[in-house]
């Protein structure tokens, strides 16, 4: 529901660790302290029962779905996966996704280094403002220009393409925003006076020096933008006319709509969707947590 | 130096392009549109001036997507924030064991596909075989003949929209919190403690005052997503034979009201443009309102929005 | 200029091999179709390995989206497939809009080629000067499908013929679900939206005439019928198409209202654990529901090879015959009916022939003259009707609330029809 746009400022300050010397709990103090957790514990629960219980139905025929709640894995995981693929190619999906994810990403990764580099250290007429217009479109969420964007697509026969789902990337404000305050604290501007002294040109400073260094940046910059077009469904839903070209969420969106109705089908092709994020979570958790928290971040 | 300054210029292009390309030129478009009657019925699209915004003022289901929107937003977005302080304080300063544990747990949700939450969350609010249903039938709650039937109710719908949204969102927002409580220097607090103030005093008095400007950048983010709310509330409703939009069309939102005119039946995308017209005009005016109070406080600006 | 001439004689040979292939085949080529059908993976190999000269590019849309895509390429002409389908909800639309060749005239010539089609389906696709607009390889008459075990509990009988004769009229239809509620438990339907075909092909008029929505006795029969059945607890609660729907079918719900198709892709595919104990009866009224129209588009640069298609698929006898053998799909073409129908025997219905079922029904269906009622719009305002019925029967609003609702929803959606 909230954009994935950070008014970000660079994410050098690391989480310090508490640093009260350990001091006795009075009893009073346990007792609070053992509700805490179960408190904590109690939100944990809610947050991960919905998965586990979609990872558990995955694995169970729809007779014993219907019959009631269970918590332990049945014996359909089989069965309902060659249901599943009759009905929808889910890989197919995965794939389309990639296909769009991941130029999407590498394209708003170079180009907002690019951009970002440009608005921290070359002192050109207007980049003042024309930073502040950076900022000002990531205020604008994709949705108030659909339908205009929909007839355009449809006059430039880019509609039913993956054009119109990766172009736009190049042109990913958030991304600009980073960058560029990660630039201006981590890039050395005597560094790059030297590599002008020594005859690079300008891209390829911006190649040699620029991208390396601002790589961190770009890698928890790149995590999140990946998240986005992942998950983006409103333009793909629009854009994408042909089954075989469709994109994950478009896919899992038509699980409810297939003829024959399998609930354990249908679960596990949500787990299927599900669970490679959660995956990548759990080895890139850190980068992720570090990108969203590095807007928040005054040091 | 004038010639290396202009590779700025050459750096910013491609974005600049792209930008006046694919975002604001259909915006613009979106803009002339909604002063058509472009539409199945007239594929050509007439000049209708002022027409679309007058039909606005009459359209009760463009009301009601309204005050859906709004609703929704509200009811996710108070627990969430009260929520997302809470919890970032309990594990930034209560010395949580798994502290990073929990954190992942209660962000995770955040990261899957708002279509496959919205999936997941139809076949478990199912009435006769739903998970939910299940549950409170497990525990004792209701008993096996009185199932709810929570997607034929417009309050039940229109709550567990909020209550998935929250549940999606709160971890996130924690998170940002936690980054700006454990950058409130640790003196602050022991300075507090020394005059005997509590912890709940100290949360208070030194804590909420200092993650202040987070606190705007959540509200900000969070209003934009939810005036643009679409995902969960599209595919939540789906296959209920109620049409998009849910019963009495309680989850029906500004966008999904939108997306309904301008690319199902009668496709009257110049009504619906205006629609988009007025979303962008609602988002630009709380966003500036936001931005007001956030510019207010200098430091505030100096640190949310760093002069280039 | 020798070269010249071995080009020539190449090329000679290639037109006579062409030539050879038979009749129809002269030229080659690639055409696009556009489908929400699976039916069509397995059609579109059988025309390939007819006509090894033309390729078909096929693209699958799923049945929500296609219509949206079709209207966006047909409103701009750009990238408009040669032959896309029309299905029953939402044919009437590309009619309207003229978008299809028309069919009756030269030098498709298809009033001939179609002549043993039920005269329903080609009504429906005809557009206000009575020509063919399109054609289709199917007919989809409903049936009111019961559970065998439950009538003979509650009525004493299993057999069709006398069960068709109770469900006569909806009175009495509704009195079966008072007998069967008293006696068995069952309920009559699965959900009030399942009758919806039952009133809306007994209408009278379109729901639009001259720019104003009419609304008939018949569909205010329909808000007081689902009432009726729900408050006195005789439909199972269900809302099509739901999972709770589909498992209704092994449980206590007595009849499913479903056509052909109904019967071979939902009913026979979920209702495993009673197969056999299920039969075909004559509903309170005869309906049809779903069927693909095939066309092909003006905008076309490849209109000879995609009626080569179109005719094949639709009108090929030999096609049709092989396809209703293979898939057990009710056919359009009354001749290849007569020929096949004479001794099918279905397991799943106890034994009945639904052929024979499926035909009678079709001939009555052809009787009423009710495809001229059909408007481009019905589809959309039935859908409005059942929203607000949904309402009524659920308790949100009461009855005049709900018709008011329903004719907002109606104005909302098309601002060009005068609602009052």
């Amino acid at each position: 529901m909230q954009e994935h746009v950070l008014p970000a400022v660079p994410a050098r300050a690391k989480e310090r660790k508490a640093v009260k010397p350990a001091r006795r709990l009075k009893p009073g103090q346990v007792v609070g302290r053992i509700f805490l957790y179960l408190f904590l514990i109690l939100l944990a629960v809610i947050c991960f029962t919905p998965f586990y219980l979609m990872i558990i139905n995955a694995t169970r025929s729809t007779v014993e779905i219907n019959r009631g709640l269970s918590l332990i894995p049945g014996k359909s995981l089989i069965d309902n996966y060659i249901t599943m693929q009759q009905s929808m190619n889910i890989w197919r999906g995965f794939l389309n996704s990639l296909i769009v994810a991941v130029p999407s990403t590498l394209l708003a990764a170079y180009f907002g280094a690019l951009t970002a580099y440009a608005f921290s250290k070359f002192n050109f007429r207007g980049n003042r403002a024309l930073f502040w217009v950076v900022l000002g479109t990531m205020m604008i969420p994709v949705q108030l220009g659909i339908i205009g964007y929909f007839q355009m697509a449809v006059t430039l026969r880019l509609v039913n393409t993956y054009w119109v789902l990766i172009l736009p990337s190049i042109a990913t404000g958030s991304t600009v925003f980073f960058l560029k305050m990660y630039m201006d604290a981590n890039l050395d501007s005597a560094l790059l006076e030297a590599a002008r002294v020594d005859g690079s040109s300008e891209l390829g400073i911006f190649h040699r020096i620029v991208l390396p260094i601002s790589l961190p940046g770009i890698a928890t910059m790149s995590i999140l933008n990946f998240i986005f077009t992942w998950n983006n469904y409103l333009t793909p839903l629009v854009m994408l006319f042909d089954k075989d070209k469709f994109t994950l969420p478009i896919l899992i969106a038509l699980v409810k709509g297939t003829y024959k109705q399998n609930l354990g089908a249908s679960y596990l092709a949500v787990a299927i969707s599900i669970v490679p994020i959660m995956i990548a979570f759990v080895l890139f958790s850190n980068y992720i947590i570090a990108g969203v928290t590095a807007g928040a971040l005054k040091e | 130096m004038r010639k290396k300054e202009n590779y700025g210029y050459l750096f910013i292009a491609p974005f600049f392009i792209v930008f006046i390309l694919l975002q604001l030129y259909p915006i613009i478009y979106t803009f002339y549109l909604s002063f058509t009657n472009l539409s199945s019925a007239n594929p050509g699209g007439e000049w209708v001036g002022w027409a679309n915004y007058a039909r606005l003022l009459t359209d009760q289901f463009f009301h009601k997507s309204i005050v859906n929107t709004w609703r929704i937003w509200i009811m996710n977005f108070i627990p969430q924030l009260i929520f997302a302080v809470m919890l970032a304080a309990i594990l930034t300063r209560a010395r949580i064991r798994g502290a990073s544990i929990f954190r992942g747990i209660y962000f995770l949700p955040n990261l899957v596909t708002a279509a496959s939450v919205g999936i997941l969350f139809n076949v478990m609010l199912g009435w006769q075989s739903g998970t939910i249903n299940q549950i409170l039938v497990a525990l004792g709650i209701i008993d096996e003949a009185n199932k709810i039937h929570f997607l034929a109710s417009g309050a039940w719908t229109s709550t567990f929209v909020s209550l998935i949204l929250w549940w999606m969102w709160f971890g996130h927002s924690m998170i940002l919190f936690m980054a700006a409580m454990v950058a409130v220097p640790q003196e602050y607090y022991d300075a507090a403690a020394v005059d005997g103030a509590g912890a709940w005093q100290s949360f208070w008095k030194i804590t909420l005052p200092l993650i202040r400007p987070i606190m705007i950048y959540v509200l900000v983010t969070s209003l934009i997503g939810g005036l643009n709310n679409f995902d969960i509330p599209f595919v939540i409703g789906e296959g209920q034979n109620l049409g998009t939009g849910g019963p009495e069309k309680s989850i029906l939102t500004m966008v999904m009201h939108m997306y309904n005119l301008a690319f199902t039946a009668g496709r009257q995308r110049g009504y619906a443009a205006a629609i988009a017209v007025t979303l962008f005009v609602m988002v630009l005016i709380f966003s500036l309102i936001i931005f007001k109070l956030m510019t207010r406080r200098e430091e505030m600006a100096g640190r949310v929005l760093p002069r280039p | 200029m020798r070269r010249l001439w071995i080009w020539l004689a190449v090329l000679a040979a290639a037109a006579l091999l062409m030539a050879g292939c038979g009749e129809g085949k002269q030229e080659g080529g690639t055409i696009t179709v556009w489908a929400f059908n699976d039916e069509f993976d397995q059609m579109i190999p059988m025309f390939e390995e007819a006509y090894p000269n033309i390729k078909v590019e096929f693209t699958k849309i799923p049945s929500d989206e296609i219509v949206t895509k079709l209207e966006a390429v047909l409103e701009t002409g750009v990238g408009v497939p040669d032959v896309f389908v029309g299905e029953q909800a939402w044919v009437k639309r590309w009619i309207d809009m003229d978008v299809w060749e028309n069919l009756s005239a030269e030098p498709y010539n298809a009033e001939e080629l179609a002549k043993d089609h039920f005269e329903y389906v080609k009504d429906y696709v005809r557009d206000k000067d009575g020509n063919l607009r399109a054609l289709t390889w199917q007919a989809t008459p409903g049936a009111v499908f019961y559970r065998r075990s439950l009538a003979k509990e509650a009525f004493g009988t299993d057999d069709p013929e006398e069960i068709s004769a109770m469900m006569k009229d909806m009175d009495s239809f509704i009195e079966m679900g008072r007998t069967l509620k008293e006696k068995t438990g069952a309920a009559l339907v699965p959900g009030v939206n399942d009758i919806q075909r039952l009133f809306f092909f007994n209408k009278k008029q379109p729901w639009v005439v001259d720019g104003k929505l009419v609304i008939e006795d018949i569909v205010l029969e329909f808000l007081d019928v689902a009432k009726t059945l729900r408050d006195e607890g005789l439909d199972g609660k269900l809302d099509m198409w739901t999972d709770e729907w589909f498992t209704g079918m092994n449980g206590n719900v007595f009849s499913y209202v479903l056509p052909t198709w109904g019967l071979f892709f939902v009913l026979e595919p979920n209702a495993e654990e009673v197969f056999g104990d299920w039969a075909a009866a004559h509903g309170p009224a005869s309906y049809m529901w779903g069927g693909t129209w095939l066309g092909i588009a003006k905008a076309s640069q490849n209109k000879a090879l995609a009626w080569e298609f179109v005719k094949y698929i639709t009108t090929n006898k030999e096609f049709l015959k092989k396809w209703a053998l293979e898939s057990g799909d009710f056919v359009s073409d009354m001749a290849v009916v007569e020929e096949i129908v004479g001794d099918y025997s279905r397991e799943f219905l106890g034994g009945q022939n639904h052929y024979a079922y499926f035909y009678e029904e079709a001939k009555r269906l052809g009787a009423s003259g009710w495809a001229e009622r059909v408007t481009a719009y019905d589809e959309d305002i039935q859908n409005s009707f059942l929203e607000a019925l949904q309402e009524y029967v659920v308790g949100n609003k009461t009855r005049e609330e709900a018709l008011e609702y329903f004719k907002e929803l109606v104005k909302t959606q098309y601002p060009e029809i005068t609602v009052e």
